[in-house]
């Protein structure tokens, strides 16, 4: 058994000896046997001279099919899905959620009957539901489900061609509706969804909307497959979920006087008598924003996607509205929250003409669509090889660590433009790639070409010595600022000001730059251009790190955030290296003098966004740990390869819980995605000096625990108290996080978002279920808690969670999951041993 | 609809089309003979493993007697050698036998075990995967991965599973991504 300093010793040597250590640094002996298709390192550098020549392609809103009550598309004849389908709602192979029709029986805990079906479940539903008033007319209130008419679309998934990155020839590449990234759906909350995704792939395939609150059947459950030649009825019912209500006011609230305003927004459902008579309300904080969809199924989400199969969502609460509405958010006010087919769908021919884009049937025309904002872009940043001699994607399904690209497309082109007017603007980014990392910054013309010509160091300052803390600081003297005001679905409840934004596979980052700020001076007529980089070293799908051949350490693993070395060195300046020569991604030009400040949007550092409840201690129920680790050549979870049949984890609905993170070493990154709801952080811990370890046993050797350094305060409190749907776990980094599982049971994953790790098995299933504890007053409850994770409990997935006429009918099982599926184990499986924790607790917890 | 004026890049393609001797002796070229229309499944072993070799043999067997009444002989498994300085086709075949592969079955597919000097092992297993970003664990045979690496090369779909997984969900997935019907991939009527 070797102890600590064995292995730093031998991690020391191996590196010191040179031999490895550079072997380490070198680029690996790569997979990509043919030239033409080989990872070019040059290209992340070297721009090609047709660079900047093509606009930045803005992703199409699609019209829905039909807009209606759930009567109206629910009854005989309706053809909810366009005038050639004729198959009903949930009639379609893979059905639809049960939760379309029928009323799960947990639900009982906010006052519905679950013996009520169809339409009657549904106003049982809107009624129990709770209420929220509209942006525009406090005095109006919709249900938070199904408050608006529900809204239908249909998408086939088709192979297509595409030249990518201005080669001769086109490449096969699949898409939702025949494009890549997908078609940018415009989401209400309150208004439901209903996507018919048929599949004409020869793959089959499964659609997860990530940052979403979905039931489980519409989730992208891996094994929830759309076979090919069939399809699924998807269904999001787009609701905030419900929290208790408690008026009066959080003292750890950052915007007391936004939550004051908005207590009389909110409805809470009647009280209902289960429950000591709990009240809910709808929980705003919540309110999604940026979304986005991906492919999701069993051991092919890495192919899929890489192949083309993304797309983002945006969507609107009636707190982002009304920041828009009221200027605070770049926007046309009233127009940008305005959706011409909210309450109905448009067929006078005259005004669907002006509403569709004639050369793309079936879109709007840019312009006409849902909460049109032309100072709102959403950019999908995904990094490819494409091979020189085909012009085809090179995906290597083989490379395990993760496949990087040398090529980065935005929108699916590769090194675009936009224009923008001198005013603010919102962007919002999305790491779609597969492995890569981005520290994304934005750079005036100038900083960058001295950058290129000479390094960071001497462009920042040329007397300084050349180093790595000289570097970071270099990029944060020249590097532009910006607002960051959200990350992943969610807004955070106040902007920052930050110079770079780092964002893991599946982050979102939301920001807001000041062109007028950055571009004062600037006449009518005039034009100035900025360029958006990344600064972020990675060479390999492990994760970034310095190579040697850049002068600096391979033992330098980077944080994940924006930070900077601090002076008593708690964050060594190593840990904030960046590339000397950055990679350009795309070019802003700024046109014209700035707008007037009272036509722009009004976005400061005290502007209230989204505040949300913070999970407080005493309301942690479980505490459970996994830990991610490579093993016997693929990846585990707590030593146990992703098995779709088997919980590993049984939350109860309705509680709280604390998932310890832990990275279980080799210097891999793996970005946590947790489906279903967001978590917030609570500690992030990292051993600085495994990093020095260069661990090459498979598993890794486990190092007893070092001096773990708190990281937290290192992050801004605006940041640590937003919402998270992924959490990047850098290497040997423990990361505790808190969660609340609410509305939905039946089978979700979490998982690692590298795709090829999550192909590769890195993955576990958590099936909240409902326990009696939520619906009488058990007094064991911790016992009910603690019993969790045993098979009978943990059916992982059935029938249930697709729509099914009554027992006894004899078209069940006719729709649904597939019944080939391999059967669990018998016996108990191992599980995640959830701990009740035992706290201190409130004796008079309901006075 | 694609045209065919776009040419394909197949996963395959990449495959090193090397030299190599399967158990009986016969020479056998990697990519020109067994990557060929047939569904794959393949795998890295040496005879004289004490460590996770014999397990995923095992499976393997079990496996081709499990997907046999399905894929009958569209089917062929490549187990490669990592230590062919020792690893002989004689060699090969008395470990084979433990598996029932030392010679052809009845209604069971192709199982080919294959050596070949330590270049094209190299160069083979790398292109398809089977390697280590860390020099050092990628020389070290004792450090293999226990992974099975299979897939429908006409449709380009590759995958890798632990071999250690419960045997049905590799039936399941392998049936899923190798099957070339509807039935055969998802086992109900398409």
């Amino acid at each position: 058994m070797l102890n600590r300093r064995d292995v730093l010793k031998a991690g020391a040597a191996s590196v010191a000896g040179g031999g490895a250590g550079a072997g380490l640094a070198a680029q690996p002996p790569g997979p990509f046997e043919l030239p033409t298709a080989a990872f070019d390192v040059k290209k992340t550098t070297e721009l090609p001279p047709w660079a900047f020549r093509t606009p930045l392609p803005i992703p199409p809103v699609p019209r829905p099919t039909a807009v209606g009550t759930y009567e109206q598309l629910t009854r005989q004849g309706a053809m909810p899905f366009g005038p050639t389908d004729p198959v009903p709602v949930g009639e379609v192979f893979h059905g639809v959620a049960a939760e379309f029709g029928a009323t799960p029986d947990h639900w009982r805990m906010y006052g519905m009957d679950p013996r009520l079906t169809g339409a009657g479940s549904w106003k049982d539903k809107q009624q129990h539901f709770g209420q929220f008033a509209l942006h525009d007319d406090p005095q109006k209130f919709v249900a938070n489900w199904g408050g608006f008419p529900i809204k239908c679309y249909k998408v086939p998934i088709v192979e297509f061609e595409k030249s990518l990155a201005h080669h001769p020839l086109p490449a096969r590449l699949y898409g939702y509706a025949g494009i890549t990234p997908g078609p940018m759906y415009a989401l209400r909350l309150g208004q439901p969804v209903l996507i018919r995704y048929e599949n004409r792939l020869e793959t089959e395939v499964s659609i997860h909307l990530h940052g979403g609150h979905s039931p489980s059947h519409s989730d992208g459950f891996p094994l929830f497959y759309v076979l090919q030649g069939k399809a699924r009825d998807y269904f999001y019912p787009n609701i905030l979920p419900l929290k208790e209500y408690r008026p009066g006011a959080d003292p750890d609230d950052d915007c007391p006087a936004l939550r004051k305003e908005e207590e009389a927004l909110v409805r809470p459902t009647p009280p209902v008598t289960l429950n000591g008579g709990k009240r809910f309300v709808v929980d705003f904080g919540e309110a999604q924003s940026s979304m986005w969809y991906h492919d999701h199924a069993n051991d092919a989400t890495g192919y899929n996607v890489s192949r083309g199969l993304a797309g983002v969502a945006r969507c609107f609460g009636e707190r982002e509205l009304r920041l828009i509405r009221a200027g605070v958010l770049p926007g046309l006010r009233e127009r940008s929250c305005f959706d011409p087919e909210r309450d109905r769908l448009e067929t006078d021919p005259v005004k669907v003409a002006d509403l569709e884009d004639p050369q793309q049937p079936g879109y709007y025309r840019y312009g006409k669509e849902p909460y049109h904002n032309p100072y709102d872009i959403y950019m999908v940043l995904q990094d490819r090889v494409i091979d020189a001699a085909t012009g085809q994607l090179a995906y290597d399904s083989n490379g395990h660590n993760g496949y990087l690209g040398d090529t980065v497309l935005i929108n699916g082109e590769a090194f675009p433009y936009l224009d923008v007017e001198n005013r603010k603007y919102r962007f919002r980014f999305l790491d779609g790639s597969n492995a890569r990392i981005y520290r994304l910054r934005i750079l005036s013309e100038k900083d960058l070409a001295q950058i290129q010509r000479t390094g960071i160091e001497a462009a920042a300052d040329p007397t300084a010595p050349e180093t790595l803390a000289a570097r970071s600081r270099g990029y944060d003297d020249l590097a532009q600022p910006f607002l960051r005001i959200g990350k992943d679905s969610w807004l955070w409840s106040k902007p920052l000001l930050r110079r770079s934004v780092t964002i893991a596979m599946a982050n979102r980052a939301d920001i807001v730059v000041d062109f007028p700020a950055l571009a004062a001076d600037l006449k009518p007529g005039q034009e100035r251009s900025f360029y958006l980089v990344n600064t972020m070293p990675q060479f390999d799908g492990r994760g970034p790190r310095v190579p040697l051949a850049d002068g600096g350490d391979p033992r330098v693993l980077p944080l994940p955030f924006d930070t900077v070395a601090t002076a008593d060195g708690a964050v060594p300046a190593t840990t904030v290296a960046e590339l000397p020569r950055p990679m350009v991604l795309m070019k802003f030009i700024v046109r014209g003098a700035p707008a007037p400040k009272d036509q722009d949007a009004s976005i400061g550092l005290d502007t209230c966004l989204n505040p949300h409840d913070a999970i407080r201690d005493d309301e942690v129920q479980v505490v459970r740990e996994f830990v991610f680790q490579r093993g016997a050549g693929a990846w585990m979870i707590n030593k146990r390869f992703y098995d779709p049949t088997i919980a590993n984890a049984t939350p109860t609905l309705g509680s709280v819980e604390e998932w310890v993170l832990r990275n279980g070493g080799g210097g891999w990154w793996h970005p946590i995605h947790i489906h279903l709801e967001s978590h917030q952080l609570v500690s992030y811990e990292k051993d600085f000096a495994a990093d020095a370890v260069v661990d090459a046993a498979d598993p890794p050797v486990q190092l007893p625990p070092g001096p773990l350094v708190q990281l937290i305060d290192q992050i801004p409190p605006v940041e640590v108290r937003g919402l998270h749907d992924t959490q990047i776990l850098g290497p040997n980094t423990v990361a505790r996080i808190r969660m609340r599982f609410r509305t939905w049971n039946g089978p979700f994953v979490f998982h690692c978002h590298n795709v090829e790790h999550e192909d590769m098995r890195m993955m576990h299933n958590f099936e909240p279920v409902p326990r009696q504890l939520l619906l009488t007053a058990e007094p064991d409850e911790a016992a009910d808690r603690t019993a969790a994770n045993t098979a009978p409990d943990a059916r992982t997935h059935g029938d249930d969670v697709t729509l099914q006429p009554p027992p006894g009918d004899a078209r069940r099982r006719k729709v649904g999951e597939l019944p080939w599926e391999p059967p669990p184990p018998t016996t108990p499986v191992d599980h995640s041993s959830p701990r009740a924790v035992s706290h201190a607790r409130d004796p008079n917890p309901e006075a | 609809m694609p045209t065919a004026a776009a040419r394909r890049l197949l996963i395959a393609d990449r495959y090193a089309d090397v030299h190599l001797t399967n158990q009986f002796g016969q020479p056998v070229r990697f990519r020109t003979d067994l990557v060929n229309g047939r569904a794959m499944l393949i795998n890295t072993m040496y005879t004289t493993c004490q460590g996770t070799c014999p397990g995923t043999s095992a499976q393997l067997q079990a496996l081709r007697d499990e997907l046999a009444p399905l894929f009958g002989r569209t089917m062929v498994i490549a187990s490669i050698s990592v230590d062919p300085e020792r690893d002989s086709p004689a060699a090969l075949r008395e470990f084979a036998a433990g598996y029932g592969a030392d010679r052809p079955r009845d209604g069971l597919c192709d199982w080919h075990f294959l050596t070949g000097t330590r270049g094209a092992i190299d160069e083979l297993r790398r292109s398809l995967g089977f390697f280590d970003l860390d020099p050092r664990v990628d020389a070290d045979p004792k450090r293999h991965a226990a992974t099975i690496l299979f897939g429908k090369p006409p449709a380009d779909r590759w995958a890798t599973l632990p071999a250690g997984l419960r045997r049905p969900l590799l039936v399941e997935t392998i049936r899923r991504v190798c099957g070339f019907t509807f039935e055969q991939r998802y086992g109900i009527p398409g």
